[in-house]
């Protein structure tokens, strides 16, 4: 069972987290998912929206194309996006008219099924994603390794000039002092 | 816009001016202008900082007018940095100024006497052309603040700094924007090293008194104009991500692909990535005051642009595009948005083309000038251009020189043109456009304009594998004709998804002009444009062989994705066969 960390009431600590989810988060999932099925099932992220919004995917840094083909397994990496600027941005969509111009690094799928074993899938949101979604992961608790709770609590004057309380597993602990922290992996949960 | 203002600099008794209409040239403009005359008008084996070389500034066929968008300016000559034709195209207000003033084009011609400087007056009752010595070196920004003593803020200029005074191969023009700041820039292929042969420090223009362009039949264009706005707003480029987070909106993306250049194209991914993003950018600059969402022009509606500030609030540079962000990040191994929007200030400053500037640095750190990551030492180094140090004037003079001059193999440039920040090893058809523009490495050449909407070279089939080449190619010929229109690249965007976006700029251009234009015309005057700068670039002596990517994109794979690029030299050869 990973540790939940919750901080309360320091905006700056809120803001900091919000970005660090560009850099990617963890989403526990099962092998063989769809992506498709992952954003929906393992994201809540409602499917119209997936349709509407989300023009840009990204498996293990290879564009897709097709969401119900390509499979996450234990160390996929998904980044997600709205549709981009530029004849790269352009070219890098889904299902875009320029897919030939970077078809070497698209991710084409695979046939393995669904083996049911428990995953950890690392999840970027950029752009109007993590605008829009941004927010309910945080609140809800996401997944961050060591390096990553590491670099927020760096980052974030208040944690680290200040002793604020933070709970760990219903134990409060000194924010000064959180750098100790050993576990590989971590449950953040940021409400304001 | 009906007239031509030519201006002999190397006359004898001093520079000479004469107007003429627009004889052949009628119905160019932008690039097509350009091209077409320096094709026509200049010997292509010229020296580039000589008297036969011409600078030609032409506005797009509809800037002047109210179409939004419009307000692209085209600077053409022949590239001291290629030694081929060149056109380099900027926002901010000179294209909507000029048109309104009536100029299809300013040609600089012939070459000022060696140390004499002047400044170009035009208003709407003529030109002047008058000494300035008193601007000599001074950068960009202090000349503009001098210039607002003289003629108030409400002019319009066009300049060069230090950079295109010394005559370096990576020197810029700058415009200025809304507020009157030297931010933008036509910063390809050392157009300012060409004005500042010509001995020109700066154009300032006012349009005081005078109106916009009027269309032949106003309310088809009123109407054709309500559409295009319309499209542009309901797009998801042109209507959300441009707006909230400008071009840098890119970095985050890229990097994914693993084509982000890193550490002068050493790798595809940067650790730093979104430290640099145009996500964290447009939240630093509203938290501290500044503005992520502006436009570079008046009739913009895309808003790209953005103001980034100090600490303190205080100004520091316009919001860096995706370019620049790469090129003094990145590429340079720094992550720090301060330290970026500083070189993006510097390099406005003095005048400088800011991919090439990025790239000439990571050369220089490769070489060891100075270590990747080291953020004063990039800011000296930027700084050594502006006092024209030897060292300075090394890296001012771009990549491919600094490379040679530092012995560094690895120089990311095609033609002498540094490339932008999409590496062709991951994406290989960026690979192709880089390789075989008629302008040097240029990730403007071949934009997003729907091929199959173009119907320019017949509908792609996107699995077949010469799909890359037709692609380059059509992405190429549509570039050129948008370049020709004044209006900004992002359209390009939303003519990409909307086919009734893009039949609205035809029916402006059409209502505006009386003409019966279809999609394949628009095709026909991009062919039209690359013909003739082939043409130019061949009988100033380029081979096949220069339209090749440089040896180490073909053997140094390229982390994450362990790739080469593996286009052949015959599929190269074969974009321009139509």
């Amino acid at each position: 069972m990973l540790k939940k960390i919750i901080i309360q009431g320091i905006p700056e600590a809120g803001d900091i987290i919000h970005y660090e989810l560009q850099g990617g988060f963890y989403v526990e999932s099962v092998s063989g998912i769809t992506l498709l099925s992952f954003l929906i099932q393992s994201c809540n992220i409602p499917e119209n929206y997936i349709g509407d919004k989300i023009k840009t995917i990204f498996h293990n840094g290879n564009p897709v194309d097709d969401l119900k083909t390509v499979k996450l397994f234990e160390n996929s990496v998904v980044a997600i996006s709205g549709a981009m600027p530029g004849l790269v941005g352009a070219m890098m969509r889904i299902g875009s008219p320029y897919a030939p111009m970077r078809e070497s690094i698209t991710d084409k799928g695979n046939a393995e099924g669904v083996t049911g074993d428990k995953i950890l899938v690392k999840l970027k949101l950029f752009n109007i994603i993590l605008n829009d979604h941004g927010k309910r992961f945080i609140e809800h608790g996401a997944v961050f390794d060591r390096e990553t709770i590491h670099r927020i609590i760096r980052k974030c004057q208040s944690l680290t000039e200040n002793k604020v309380s933070i709970i760990i597993d219903d134990t409060v602990f000194e924010s000064t002092g959180i750098e100790q922290l050993t576990d590989d992996k971590y449950i953040i949960s940021y409400s304001g | 816009m009906d007239k031509i203002l030519r201006i002999d600099m190397g006359a004898a008794g001093g520079p000479k001016m004469k107007m003429d209409d627009l004889g052949q040239y009628a119905g160019l403009g932008g690039r097509a202008l350009t091209s077409a005359m320096i094709a026509a008008e200049v010997e292509p084996t010229a020296n580039p900082l000589g008297a036969e070389n011409k600078l030609v500034i032409a506005p797009g066929l509809l800037s002047g007018t109210v179409a939004a968008m419009s307000g692209r300016i085209s600077v053409g000559c022949k590239s001291p940095l290629t030694g081929g034709i060149k056109e380099a195209n900027s926002g901010g207000q000179a294209a909507q100024v000029l048109a309104r003033l009536g100029y299809a084009a300013i040609v600089l011609e012939g070459l000022a006497p060696e140390g004499k400087l002047y400044k170009i007056l035009i208003n709407k009752d003529g030109v002047k052309i008058e000494p300035a010595d008193e601007y000599k070196m001074l950068p960009n920004y202090d000349l503009i603040d001098k210039i607002k003593g003289a003629y108030g803020d409400k002019v319009t200029c066009m300049s060069i700094g230090p950079a295109g005074e010394m005559k370096l191969s990576a020197s810029s023009i700058a415009i200025t924007d809304m507020e009157f700041r030297p931010t933008r820039h036509a910063g390809r292929g050392g157009v300012g090293a060409v004005m500042g042969a010509k001995g020109v420090k700066v154009i300032i223009m006012d349009d005081a008194g005078v109106k916009n362009r009027e269309p032949k039949d106003p309310e088809k264009f009123r109407e054709a104009n309500k559409k295009w706005v319309e499209g542009l707003r309901s797009h998801a480029v042109t209507g959300q991500a441009l707006p909230a987070y400008g071009t840098n909106v890119l970095v985050n993306i890229i990097n994914e692909s693993g084509g982000f250049p890193t550490n002068n194209f050493k790798s595809g991914r940067f650790e730093g990535a979104s430290a640099i993003s145009g996500e964290t950018f447009a939240d630093i600059e509203t938290k501290r005051g500044g503005n992520p969402t502006h436009g570079c022009h008046r009739g913009c509606v895309i808003q790209c642009s953005g103001t980034y500030v100090d600490k303190n609030g205080k100004f520091v540079s316009k919001q860096p595009e995706y370019e620049t962000t790469w090129a003094h990040g990145a590429n340079c191994g720094i992550d720090d948005p301060d330290t970026i929007a500083m070189l993006d200030y510097l390099d406005d400053n003095y005048g400088l083309d800011t991919i090439d500037m990025g790239a000439a640095i990571g050369v220089a750190m490769e070489a060891g000038i100075i270590p990747f990551g080291d953020k004063e030492g990039a800011i000296n180094l930027i700084k050594e251009v502006g006092k024209g140090t030897f060292l300075g004037k090394i890296i001012g003079s771009g990549a491919a020189i600094a490379a040679k001059v530092f012995g560094v193999e690895h120089a990311p440039v095609v033609k002498g043109q540094a490339m932008p920040a999409y590496d062709p090893r991951a994406i290989q058809g960026i690979g192709v456009t880089y390789a075989t523009s008629t302008m040097g490495a240029d990730h403007t050449a071949g934009y997003c304009i729907a091929t199959n909407i173009l119907k320019c070279g017949g509908f792609v089939d996107p699995l077949s594998p010469e799909g890359q080449i037709e692609l380059s190619r059509n992405l190429q010929i549509a570039t050129a004709a948008i370049d020709s229109t004044g209006m900004c690249l992002f359209i390009a965007f939303a003519i990409l998804d909307q086919p009734e976006t893009f039949q609205a700029l035809i029916d402006m251009l059409n209502a505006f002009y009386g003409l019966n234009l279809d999609a394949d015309g628009v095709a026909e005057l991009g062919k039209k444009v690359l013909t003739s700068e082939r043409e130019f670039n061949k009988k100033a002596g380029f081979t096949s062989a220069h339209d090749r990517l440089p040896r180490y994109f073909y053997s140094d794979k390229l982390t994450p994705h362990n790739k080469v690029f593996e286009v052949t030299d015959k599929e190269l050869d074969s974009v321009f066969n139509w």
